[in-house]
């Protein structure tokens, strides 16, 4: 459905020069009816590559396809403008005309679209997409007498009005209070799931990339670096970046040893070797981290004959409610986990831990990794 | 979808470049229109300075710094820039004394009647500087002044103890003149202070006294210097009251001096090469000014005192100072108001009358009767109203047009445009009419009345777009990017969305833009022709002739015009102002 190959985009600085790269070298494709989300911290491009895909920037190089047919390539100087694109989008602010009704809002499309609506009863699609989202009763309201859920329908129904082959959102949700932001979160997903459309979404929220895609590219500084399943990308990261954006994890730092073969790599840490899940690209004598999820690590009640195996003490507890935080120490590392809340553990506390083996992913170290949770060089 | 790209496609692969869109298009036709409305003239003018005297630009291929020469050689050009910095600076520095008091008094106290103030002193620029001036000259001249007769009956004299011909007279009108436009600057300053900042001294224990002193004067003085700085520019240009008053008192400003240079009394030549070196020199005044006042423009950035939304500044209690206040304040609006009382008298009557009681019972409309009967005074009219919706109009479309492209255009053009539509509020109005009148002196278009509206586009121009564009960029870019994903033209987005989303803006803009065209005397007597009579002009005409009633009349016709597209939308705004209180 969408193709997007090798797009760059510079932003011209104050200072002139070439100015700064907002996107570069990104490509990645799109199933029809997929629910696709571009993650990543603000400033990584994810915003960019949206605007590039929907027409409102012209990236300086690459070639967009939509649909089958190429909206912009930038080897044959083509552009196929915004508003000849077939597409929906809402944007962060909701971007409703605050001069208009909601149904004016709504109607819009069809009645200023270039796309040509001639033979559409207008009004009567119109009532439909907004019974779609629920507002069919606030159709002669004026918009700005709308609460920010409401807005957010609106925008939402604009969108899909005119039905367009792709639906594009740009932090849809970010504008709305927790509450609301968790309904509207499935909601969003359910309808437009039941509606069969392709999506492409914007979000810096890994929750909302998690609960709602179907496939997540990760971004940061202007690249994808990891692609796939929610799943994936969560359990299986392949760099550091990775492993820390989508959620919290221990980085320990490592030097990967010789008894790395292609069920297992041994990685040698500052408390011993861990045996970890297999990796591509990782070469004996390789700086790593090996990095697990606070959830990850099983408790045991003793010395085991499983593999990673460690005695811990436990220095500080954080009690969240629904579970505790522990900071605990392996030799000299740090490490956090997550204990079940009936286990009542204490300060200073002996526990025996286990990381399963298939539960360590190792990723490569590199010097713009964030600082490791619980590397302790002492 | 692909039935929807197929034609889009096809001719741009083929011709390996893509195709000048609409909004392309219209960039590079409002570039072509802005150099030749604004670098043109000024080409021609800097040409003109160069070339030998009794020559036009196109005529000659000499180059000589004759011109410069001469103008440096006469003894009176230093008293020239002397009378021209001595009365700007007097005048502005009378306006912000009057406009400081009198701003402060309605924004930050308790002071009666704060609304009718500033719509009285919004509403000024329905009043032209001639007619105020033509006021003053009845008011206070030698021979039957009523303030004259009331002075020397009172203090029993024999001679008028006022004139209105001399530098102090000069300056004492133009800084009246001129401070309700410094109000205008100031009260906004004064109204955004946060009242945090002063609080905070309060509660420190200091007195009211040291406050004001200590906090908010410091505060406020980079603001008013800025302020300061701006008027200083606007009065080195002046032309209108140097004109009526200071030709007959022989204290010729730079500007009346271009004038008398370029349009000399009957029988002499015009000397335009001199005329155009006056010009570049007082060009490199007002954009060596302009340079100063947006230094202190971003000093005053650093003392940002617009404090967020959900305050107001604290009101002082003016207690039994209240009602001394409000008679100080009612006195400077009897001081303004009188000159116009004395022109409407003067309308009243075919034959000028000194205001007495008894003459009460014979007012007439007969003077506006007896002016309107001439064919030259309504054709002057109609020009009046073409030339002010025209120009009006014009500058709300450039202006719309140049602030989208500077805003939300990509790469350097749009910043061109914005450049270029600006740079004209460094160049006086007189040197822009004199380029003009050079530019187009042979063709057919000099002598028109369209000639006036390129002038008066070119000069407001910069205005416009610093207007809109301070409007456009608190629209979200979105609400225009919506439009566009919906399949609606640039075009489309402009008419359905921006321009309704700006009309309030676009209204008082464009009126501010008529007042200011209709009261404008610069472009109308420097490009004087019997076809292109204008209000300003034929107001200047008619009490030149002399006929006093009948230019009296005139002035009326004119102000009463201005004052009912201006009043009431000033009244609007003072509502709503006070309902967001």
């Amino acid at each position: 459905m969408i193709a997007v190959r090798d797009l760059a985009k510079r932003y011209a600085t104050k200072q002139g020069g070439t100015g700064v790269a907002a996107v570069s070298g990104v490509s990645f494709t799109v199933a029809k009816g997929e629910f696709f989300t571009l993650l990543g911290p603000s400033g990584c491009g994810k915003s960019t590559t949206l605007q590039c895909i929907a027409g409102l920037e012209t990236p300086d190089a690459g070639e967009i396809e939509l649909d089958g047919t190429v909206v912009f390539c930038s080897r044959r100087r083509l552009l196929v403008p915004a508003n000849r694109r077939n597409i929906g989008m809402t944007f962060q602010s909701y971007a409703i005309w605050p001069h208009m009704t909601v149904f004016d809002n709504v109607a819009f499309p069809l009645v200023h679209g270039e796309r040509g609506s001639r033979g559409i009863d207008v009004r009567q699609r119109v009532m439909q997409t907004l019974d779609l989202v629920k507002l069919a009763d606030y159709a002669d309201r004026p918009s700005p007498h709308l609460s920010g859920g409401q807005q957010q329908r609106v925008a939402l129904a604009r969108a899909l009005v005119h039905e367009p082959g792709l639906l594009l959102l740009d932090e849809p949700l970010s504008n709305l209070d927790a509450k609301l932001r968790d309904a509207m979160r499935v909601e969003l997903r359910l309808l437009v799931k039941s509606l069969g459309i392709t999506t492409v979404f914007v979000t810096h929220d890994q929750l909302e990339a998690l609960s709602m895609s179907d496939q997540i590219a990760l971004m940061r500084a202007g690249t994808v670096v990891q692609q796939g399943s929610p799943a994936d990308v969560y359990l299986r990261p392949v760099t550091a970046f990775a492993a820390d954006f989508m959620g919290r994890s221990n980085l320990i730092p490592g030097k990967v040893g010789q008894g790395t073969n292609g069920t297992a790599v041994q990685v040698e840490t500052s408390f011993g070797v861990l045996r970890c899940a297999p990796a591509k690209s990782v070469t004996a004598g390789a700086q790593v981290y090996v990095v697990v999820r606070p959830q990850a690590i099983i408790l045991r009640s003793g010395p085991d004959s499983a593999a990673n195996v460690f005695q811990a003490r436990i220095d500080r507890l954080h009690f969240l409610g629904d579970a505790f935080e522990a900071e605990v120490r392996i030799g000299d590392a740090e490490l956090r986990i997550m204990l079940d809340v009936y286990f009542q553990p204490a300060l200073g506390q002996t526990l025996w831990l286990e990381l399963p083996v298939e539960r360590c992913a190792v990723v490569q170290r590199r010097e713009d990794d964030p600082g490791a949770v619980a590397a302790a060089p002492t | 979808m692909t039935v929807a790209l197929g034609d889009e496609i096809g001719p741009n692969v083929d011709r390996g470049k893509r195709r000048v869109t609409v909004q392309q298009g219209v960039q590079i036709a409002l570039l072509v229109i802005l150099v030749i409305l604004v670098a043109g003239p000024l080409v021609v003018l800097l040409r003109t300075s160069f070339s030998p005297e009794g020559k036009l630009p196109f005529e000659t291929t000499v180059f000589t710094w004759a011109n410069y020469g001469n103008l440096i050689a006469q003894s009176a050009t230093i008293g020239l820039i002397w009378n021209t910095l001595v009365y700007a600076t007097g005048s502005v520095v009378l306006s912000l004394l009057l406009a400081i008091a009198i701003a402060w008094l309605t924004e930050r106290t308790d002071l009666p009647g704060r609304t009718v103030v500033r719509v009285l002193m919004f509403s000024w620029m329905a009043i032209p500087p001639l007619v105020f001036g033509y006021g003053w000259i009845l008011l206070t001249n030698p021979s039957n002044g009523i303030l004259n007769n009331v002075l020397k009956s009172l203090l029993d004299l024999d001679l008028s103890p006022l004139t209105p011909y001399s530098m102090s007279s000069l300056i004492l009108i133009s800084g009246l003149g001129l401070t309700p436009t410094a109000f205008v600057m100031l009260s906004g300053l004064l109204r955004n202070m946060d009242p945090l900042l002063e609080n905070a001294g309060l509660v420190l224990g200091a007195s009211r006294r040291t406050v004001i002193q200590q906090i908010t004067l410091p505060l406020l003085r980079p603001g008013i210097l800025s302020v300061g700085m701006f008027l200083v520019m606007t009065m080195i240009q002046a032309f209108d009251l140097p004109l009526v008053i200071g030709l007959t008192a022989q204290i010729p400003v730079l500007s009346t001096r271009i004038y008398t240079l370029a349009s000399p009394e009957v029988g002499g030549l015009p000397n335009y090469g001199l005329a155009a070196a006056f010009g570049i020199m007082l060009l490199v005044m007002a954009t060596l000014l302009m340079w100063g006042y947006f230094r202190a423009i971003r000093i005053s950035e650093r003392f940002n005192v617009v404090g967020g939304k959900g305050y107001r500044p604290r009101r002082l209690e003016l207690g039994r100072w209240r009602m001394v206040a409000a008679a100080g304040v009612a006195l400077y609006f009897v001081i303004m108001l009188l000159p116009m009382l004395n022109l409407l008298w003067a309308s009243l009557f075919p034959f000028y009358r000194v205001p007495t009681l008894a003459q009460l019972f014979s007012v007439s409309l007969q003077a506006y009767h007896n002016i309107l009967e001439e064919a030259v005074v309504r054709r002057a009219l109609a020009n009046t109203i073409a030339l002010v919706f025209l120009s009006a109009t014009t500058v709300i479309v450039l202006s719309l047009l140049v602030s989208w492209y500077s805003l939300r255009g990509e790469g350097r053009l749009g910043k061109w445009l914005d450049t270029l539509s600006f740079s004209p509020i460094a160049v006086p109005p007189i040197v822009m009419a004199i380029a003009i009148l050079l530019m187009y002196l042979r063709t057919p278009l000099y002598a028109s009345l369209g000639i006036l509206v390129i002038g008066h586009v070119t000069v407001y121009v910069a205005f416009g777009t610093r207007s809109m564009i301070s409007a456009l960029v608190q629209i979200n870019r979105e609400l225009e990017n919506a439009a566009i994903i919906s399949g609606a033209t640039w075009f489309t987005s402009l008419r359905r969305i921006i321009v309704p989303l700006l009309w309030p803006h676009i209204v008082n803009c464009w009126l501010w833009l008529v007042a200011h065209s209709a009261r404008d005397l610069t472009f109308p007597l420097m490009l004087m022709s019997t076809k292109n009579l204008v209000g300003a002009s034929v107001i200047w005409m008619v009490w030149d002739y002399p006929n006093l009633p009948g230019a009296a009349a005139l002035s009326m016709i004119m102000v009463i015009g201005l004052m009912a597209l201006v009043v009431p939308v000033q009244i609007m705004t003072a509502r709503r102002a006070e309902r967001d209180t």
